[in-house]
């Protein structure tokens, strides 16, 4: 794909998968730590979390933050008992 | 079957010089002389609360927690050990200035590998993007024309015409903010560093740009594209 039929997709993706009801790059942090944690322990989504998830879709550098937290909660150790 | 336990012994053990634990890291167990102490949630806020040697303990062990976390995390971006020690310390300071905000719908450690990671990225972001300006950022989201340098001679006459709705719709529909913000976002740029340059914030810029989608998408609709007929003609690169 050539950078011009990069950008023509990306702009069009932006702008038909517009919602109604979006939250905002903030909003989303708000709520990350626990987004990352229900992701990992594979938990149901509440309704707050699911409009982060939707943020993360249409976001790459919260989707990149994200990324990144996850990786660095592997290094937090389950201790055995 | 934990380990120890095939053995008959069980974890953690108490010999003279302190506690044997058994952890488990990325699937394979080891073995750890006096481990860090095991706080709850509730202990990270109050320990981080406390003056003394109650608080420093527990300011030291979670510094420890943050630069392995980051260097696990930028392992494979060219980060240096001082961003990682420096992006620690700044989120350290924030994780104690905000510690009454944290609500508890978290694991505190998580709470506070979020901020770490949000400081060195945006720490990362700044030094990448400094010297690129607001308009460098817009032009090189800027989409090219259908008949132009940078574009094949032989694409479809569909995609063109959707080339130039999109191209039109850009151009005639958003506001000047709108444009520079959307077109820096397609270049590459990221948010923190565009809304620096907007003289606003990243919950303000995603506002700015939310609406400039929807005006994008309405632009296309009138244009008389469906939604549908936009994703067939993209599909079909």
């Amino acid at each position: 794909m050539s950078e011009r039929d990069t950008k023509l997709k990306s702009v069009i993706d932006m702008a038909l998968s517009v919602l109604p009801h979006e939250i905002g790059c903030d909003d989303c942090f708000d709520y990350f730590a626990a987004y990352a944690d229900h992701l990992t322990n594979g938990a149901a989504m509440p309704e707050p979390l699911r409009l982060v998830g939707e943020h993360l879709e249409r976001c790459a550098c919260c989707m990149e933050e994200l990324q990144l937290l996850l990786e660095a909660m592997k290094t937090q150790n389950k201790v055995s008992r | 079957m934990k380990p120890g336990a095939q053995r008959g012994r069980s974890w953690p053990r108490v010999f003279r010089g302190g506690l044997i634990v058994r952890i488990q890291r990325e699937g394979s167990w080891q073995t750890i002389t006096n481990p860090p102490k095991y706080r709850t949630d509730e202990d990270w806020v109050s320990d981080l609360s406390a003056v003394g040697f109650r608080g420093d303990e527990a300011l030291t062990e979670l510094r420890r927690i943050l630069v392995t976390g980051l260097a696990r995390a930028f392992h494979q971006f060219p980060a240096d050990s001082a961003m990682v020690q420096d992006s620690a310390q700044e989120a350290l300071l924030l994780i104690i200035s905000r510690v009454e905000t944290y609500r508890g719908d978290s694991r505190f450690v998580t709470w506070a590998l979020s901020i770490v990671t949000r400081v060195a990225l945006s720490e990362m972001r700044r030094a990448r993007w400094k010297d690129v300006s607001l308009d460098e950022m817009s032009e090189a989201g800027r989409i090219p024309p259908p008949a132009s340098e940078a574009s094949p001679a032989n694409i479809s006459y569909e995609r063109s015409r959707l080339i130039e709705v999109v191209r039109n719709a850009i151009e005639d529909n958003l506001t000047p903010k709108q444009r520079d913000a959307i077109q820096a976002e397609l270049g590459g740029a990221p948010p923190d560093e565009i809304a620096k340059r907007l003289g606003t914030n990243r919950n303000a810029l995603y506002k700015l740009t939310y609406d400039g989608r929807v005006r994008l998408k309405q632009a296309i609709l009138r244009a008389g594209w469906s939604e549908d007929h936009v994703r067939s003609v993209l599909s079909g690169t």
